[in-house]
């Protein structure tokens, strides 16, 4: 693509991402303006008196009207501004940006390991097409596919973690070992200061509920790669890369996974959104801080703000993934870049 | 050999030894070549006990109705099929390809056996550049990466592709159906193979183009003194072209033999069924389909798999498969052969 159809390319798909946010946004409002209830005695407490709830009412600008609400609270946003927990009397950016690494930190692994064994899978299956190999990774699939999480978590906290005493089973970092922080991200701050054994204590940490949470993604992965493969492993160019005299690697790599880019990357993007998601279950469970913890108590405690600046923060990553895997479409497949060439130059 | 503004494509003309056996060895000696697949009812026989020569710098076209087999020889020449069973003796310059191992087998892939397959459309990697594809053909047997993109270069432009430099970084998406094909072909010819075979290389082109790629493989023989096994199933265009025809029904040898008499005097009845079936410009009069349908793999008739089809059956052919036997220039597998008059009768 020329570089100024990118330009015009990535300008349009901004214009779009700005749109699905202001979507987003608008929605979430919607949303709180329609819970039933009144939002000013919820902020102010059940025991809040009459006149506690009208000083709250306007201080919080409820006694406008909605219109104005709304130009008001896109103002705010637009100054980063996501309100103030009434949980934690802390504003809800502050307390999402300490939270975010943990989340973001489980999400990344578990994608790490979610992608290094099942593209391999699926590929070896592809690889062995209609052969006790293939059958056995396909139903194993089907299967991790239909643990629930939930009782996935149970059972390597006992097994794994007790049992065998492999590592830790709850928290993010063992009482003692201390970070300094930086990014907020307890693997990366603890390989800034140096420090190794801050390094593995976190990744131990780290590492089962990723695990969990990876495996029935995984199953999709799987599938989808082994589908996309065995349709691309039948096509002409295939033969004709044999008959070049390639061996059996070049042409799964080359041929096959090459050209199953395209929908593992659709695929993939989708998962990151139901990994957040599934993460709040997970982070329950070994109890983790993260969007979970806050999520939950948001919804308990009726937090608003919690709830919206919650909803928001996990919008803008999904977009911004959305993005992410249409430029590597983009990358990956010229019959994209010449759809996406014709409509930039339309 | 080559005019001024032909690209010298570097051929080693093989210099007989003094007192060398001068007789051409033949490039190509295919004998008694049987493949079979597997499927539901047990293996499935689609090419039976066939037989071809090929010399270098001979042309020899392989023809036959749609579904005789002669994609499935071709890919079993190279043994691109694992699936497919393949015995019988297949000899490339006194070398026995079916008893090399799989790594010696792709070392004659490509270098020595250039392989075009049927459709231009499907056998180019729609995600990959038409460059690095070419040169895949060079660097799978380990030419270095500026050397394939030189060659890759030198054969495209040789081929006709108007600014071969630039074009390689373009997508088969990109050119036209007789453009893709001279990039099959370069393919097919960038590693100088001994032996080209091009299954279909005209079917999806029209006319003039037809014409063009033809007279492009034509040159091609000249310049590197290959052999060429051009498969078809459109006798008027092997008129022109070929040296030697091999004529295969039901997936045996009906008929092989110079291109000149083949067509004065077919011998094999289905042979002279086809050409009565092909316009011709040396003959006015009705053109004479074939009566009745090819035999299918699964339910070939007994003894001769034409005698449903021909008119000059009798009882011997139901029940005695005709072998091959050599009738003036050509060999004819059938029991009662067209003879021309003053010929002796059987
Ligand atoms: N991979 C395969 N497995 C099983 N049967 C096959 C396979 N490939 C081809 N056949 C069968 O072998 C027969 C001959 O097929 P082939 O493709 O060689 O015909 P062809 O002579 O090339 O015809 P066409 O002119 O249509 O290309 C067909 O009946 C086909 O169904
Ligand atoms: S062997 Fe018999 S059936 Fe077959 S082609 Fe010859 S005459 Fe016809
Ligand atoms: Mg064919």
């Amino acid at each position: 693509m020329a570089p100024s159809l990118l330009a015009r390319y990535l300008a349009r798909r901004l214009a779009l991402l700005v749109t699905t946010l202001w979507g987003v946004v608008t929605i979430v409002f919607l949303l709180i303006k329609a819970i039933p209830g009144d939002e000013a005695q919820a902020a102010a407490g059940v025991t809040a008196t009459p006149e506690q709830v009208e000083v709250v009412r306007q201080r919080l600008g409820l006694d406008e009207s909605v219109l104005q609400q709304y130009v008001n609270y896109l103002g705010r946003l637009l100054h980063g501004d996501l309100g103030t927990s009434i949980f934690t009397f802390q504003p809800v950016l502050g307390d999402l940006q300490q939270l975010i690494p943990y989340t973001v930190e489980l999400v990344g692994l578990a994608m790490v390991i979610n992608l290094t064994c099942g593209v391999p899978l699926g590929v070896w299956a592809a690889a062995r097409h209609r052969t006790r190999t293939d059958n056995s990774v396909r139903l194993a699939a089907i299967f991790c596919g239909a643990l629930p999480t939930f009782w996935l978590a149970m059972i390597a906290q006992t097994l794994i973690g007790r049992k065998l005493g492999l590592v830790p089973i709850s928290g993010v970092s063992t009482l003692g070992v201390e970070t300094p922080r930086r990014t907020g991200f307890l693997t990366i701050d603890s390989l800034l200061a140096g420090d190794l054994t801050a390094f593995s204590d976190a990744l131990a940490h780290l590492v089962l509920p990723a695990a969990v949470l990876a495996i029935p993604f995984m199953s999709f992965v799987i599938r989808v790669v082994r589908g996309s493969m065995i349709t691309a492993l039948e096509a002409d160019h295939v033969t004709a890369a044999r008959a070049k005299g390639a061996r059996e690697r070049t042409v799964l790599l080359q041929h096959g996974l090459r050209n199953a880019i395209a929908p593992v990357s659709t695929l993939v993007g989708l998962q990151v959104g139901w990994m957040m998601g599934g993460a709040v279950m997970v982070e329950t469970v070994f109890s983790r801080p993260g969007f979970g913890s806050y999520l939950t108590q948001a919804v308990a405690q009726q937090d608003t703000f919690a709830v919206i600046g919650m909803v928001l923060v996990v919008g803008v990553i999904v977009t911004f993934v959305g993005l992410a895997v249409d430029l590597v479409q983009l990358a990956a497949d010229p019959r994209v870049r010449l759809l996406e060439t014709r409509r930039a130059s339309a | 050999m080559k005019g001024p503004d032909i690209v010298s494509l570097n051929v080693e003309v093989p210099v007989p030894a003094p007192g060398e056996d001068l007789t051409p060895r033949p490039l190509l000696e295919v004998s008694g070549l049987t493949v079979s697949y597997p499927s539901a009812t047990g293996p499935v026989e689609i090419v039976s006990g066939f037989d071809l020569t090929v010399a270098r710098g001979e042309r020899v076209a392989l023809v036959g109705e749609s579904g005789s087999g002669k994609s499935v020889t071709a890919r079993a020449l190279l043994r691109l099929d694992h699936r497919a069973s393949v015995s019988g003796q297949v000899r490339l310059d006194g070398t026995d390809l079916l008893a090399l191992d799989d790594r010696e087998m792709r070392a004659q892939r490509g270098r020595r056996i250039g392989l075009m397959l049927q459709d231009p459309m499907t056998t180019l990697n729609p995600v990959r550049s038409i460059g690095s594809q070419v040169m895949e053909s060079l660097r799978v047997h380990g030419v270095g990466k500026t050397e394939a993109r030189k060659r890759a270069v030198e054969t495209l432009d040789r081929l006709g592709i108007p600014d071969a430099e630039r074009r390689m970084r373009a997508y088969p998406h990109e050119f036209s159906g007789g453009m893709r094909q001279r990039v099959c072909l370069a393919m097919a010819i960038v590693a100088h193979p001994d032996l080209l075979i091009a299954d279909e290389p005209t079917t999806a082109l029209d006319v003039r183009v037809q014409e063009q790629v033809l007279s492009l493989i034509d040159s091609l023989v000249t310049e590197l003194g290959m052999g060429v096994v051009l498969i078809t199933h459109d006798l008027g265009l092997v008129a022109g072209f070929a040296d030697r025809v091999a004529v295969m029904y039901a997936g045996r040898g009906v008929e092989c033999g110079p291109v000149g008499e083949l067509y004065r005097s077919p011998r094999h009845p289905y042979t002279s069924g086809l050409l009565a079936s092909v316009p011709r410009v040396d003959r006015d009069g009705a053109l004479a389909p074939i009566a009745g349908s090819p035999a299918q793999p699964t339910s070939r008739p007994g003894g001769c798999a034409f005698h449903p089809r021909c008119a000059r059956a009798e009882a011997d052919c139901t029940e005695d498969r005709p072998d091959p036997r050599r009738i003036g220039t050509a060999d004819v597998a059938c029991h009662h052969p067209l003879v021309l008059a003053g010929e002796g009768n059987r």
